[in-house]
């Protein structure tokens, strides 16, 4: 029994540095579903609501993203700056980088649902009129500037991507022996992802991105879009 | 001899290929995307004719002088219909769940394109009477309708969060102009999403 409450108290007092060790759990991310933003908005006005969520939901990302990266940024800073080859240790794991790309790709995901589920000005009945859709469309503010605010979000979110898959990157070519590298040891062997490269797998951009799996909507089949009528 | 038969058989084949490609893919899809919704449906303006009987007369004064109003009616079905139809190029967005004045009141909108929105205005000051609603749609429309306000709550309630997201990302994107690009030979201004070009705007480029 006392080398039971020994074992305890030392594996008390050995807690938090097994803890570095292992992979930081981050919080579980999730924006606003379509469904949520639904019971308040109804038309075109209500695309407010859908931009703002857009907004809240890169805020957050950033939020925990920072709050993961912030010690990894400026080691690899100065590691970069000393140009030296030296394995580091970031403090961050491979698995801490992966789930926070998981969230940022899960945020992207979200805010493309946003976007195919905004309401159209009542005026769109014009086009029967030979009036050009993007005509209408752009000049009712209520869709254009709604519509913007989720297309910057959108690459707001891509360059979040982007910056992690190059810490990722960064980590596995430098990090051979870093303490904290315990798992996620598979991603050495794999090609390096070309940080914001078009079409990379890893990294889903704009229409090209994977399902969200916070509302389960359906990802319609991709679709070739008229970009100048 | 029998070349000269075949001669006319085989240009009669061709023309009824094409005709039926032509059915099969254009014009199935240019069908799909026309809607009863098409030009204007004196429906409401009939139903309420009693009730206010000045514009039963101003529709007349307008058809009368050439002027052409346009979605007079609009069901709900005929909204869905037309925009699945636009949605099948691209995500447009959903219809309002809300009704339109176009659906429950009687509502025109008239082209500002060839100005028949300036007679039907001229027109409606002798003619109208009672509450009238006239509004400028920013896409080229002129709206007029006996309803309350179309715009809801929301237009005025804003968004601290998005207003600060959008002063910031506009001082941000000075150098590169928001990301937005000029396609040569196209107009307007485009963004980059994925692999496709969204055109953002009809003027030069902002800053």
């Amino acid at each position: 029994m006392k080398k039971l409450i020994r074992l305890t108290i030392t594996l008390c007092i050995l807690s938090p540095a097994l803890g570095e060790a292992s992979p930081k759990k981050i919080p579980v991310f999730a924006c606003a579903t379509v469904q949520s933003i639904d019971k308040e908005a109804e038309d075109c006005d209500g695309n407010i609501l859908f931009a703002e969520a857009a907004v809240l939901c890169l805020n957050k990302l950033k939020d925990l993203v920072d709050a993961q990266t912030a010690s990894a940024k400026k080691l690899m800073e100065a590691s970069t700056s000393a140009h030296t080859s030296e394995a580091a240790n970031y403090g961050i794991s491979m698995d801490t980088i992966d789930q926070l790309l998981r969230s940022a790709k899960q945020a992207n995901a979200q805010v493309a649902i946003y976007m195919k589920n905004i309401y159209v000005p009542e005026e769109f009945g014009l086009v029967e009129a030979g009036v050009d859709e993007d005509e209408i469309l752009l000049g009712e503010k209520c869709y254009s500037e709604n519509r913007e605010t989720l297309l910057w979000v959108e690459q707001d979110i891509d360059q979040i991507i982007d910056e992690l898959e190059a810490m990722k990157k960064m980590s596995a070519n430098l990090g051979g022996s870093s303490t904290t590298r315990k798992t996620g040891q598979d991603s050495l062997s794999a090609p390096a992802v070309k940080a914001g490269g078009q079409g990379s797998v890893g990294n889903p951009k704009g229409r090209d991105r994977g399902q969200s799996d916070i509302s389960g909507t359906e990802k319609k089949p991709e679709k070739l879009a008229p970009t100048n009528r | 001899m029998l070349a000269l038969r075949w001669y006319p058989m085989k240009s009669l084949l061709l023309a009824l290929s094409v005709t039926l490609f032509s059915m099969l893919f254009l014009g199935v899809d240019a069908l799909a995307c026309s809607s009863s919704c098409s030009g204007c449906n004196p429906h409401n303006i009939n139903i309420y004719k009693k009730k206010h009987p000045s514009w039963k007369l101003f529709y007349e004064k307008v058809i009368a002088e050439g002027v052409k109003p346009i979605s007079c009616f609009r069901s709900r079905a005929c909204q869905e219909q037309l925009l699945k139809c636009y949605n099948r190029r691209r995500d447009y967005g959903r219809v309002a769940k809300r009704a339109s004045n176009h659906e429950t009141r009687i509502a025109m909108d008239f082209s500002t394109r060839n100005g028949h929105h300036i007679r039907a205005r001229e027109i409606a000051k002798t003619t109208l009477t009672g509450n009238v609603r006239q509004l400028m749609h920013g896409g080229g429309g002129f709206h007029m309708s006996n309803g309350a306000s179309e715009g809801s709550r929301l237009a005025v309630r804003g968004s601290r969060a998005v207003d600060s997201y959008r002063a910031k990302r506009k001082a941000k994107g000075v150098g590169n102009r928001n990301g937005y690009i000029v396609i040569p030979g196209k107009s307007g201004t485009y963004l980059k999403r994925g692999n496709e070009f969204i055109r953002m705007t009809w003027e030069p480029i902002r800053s």
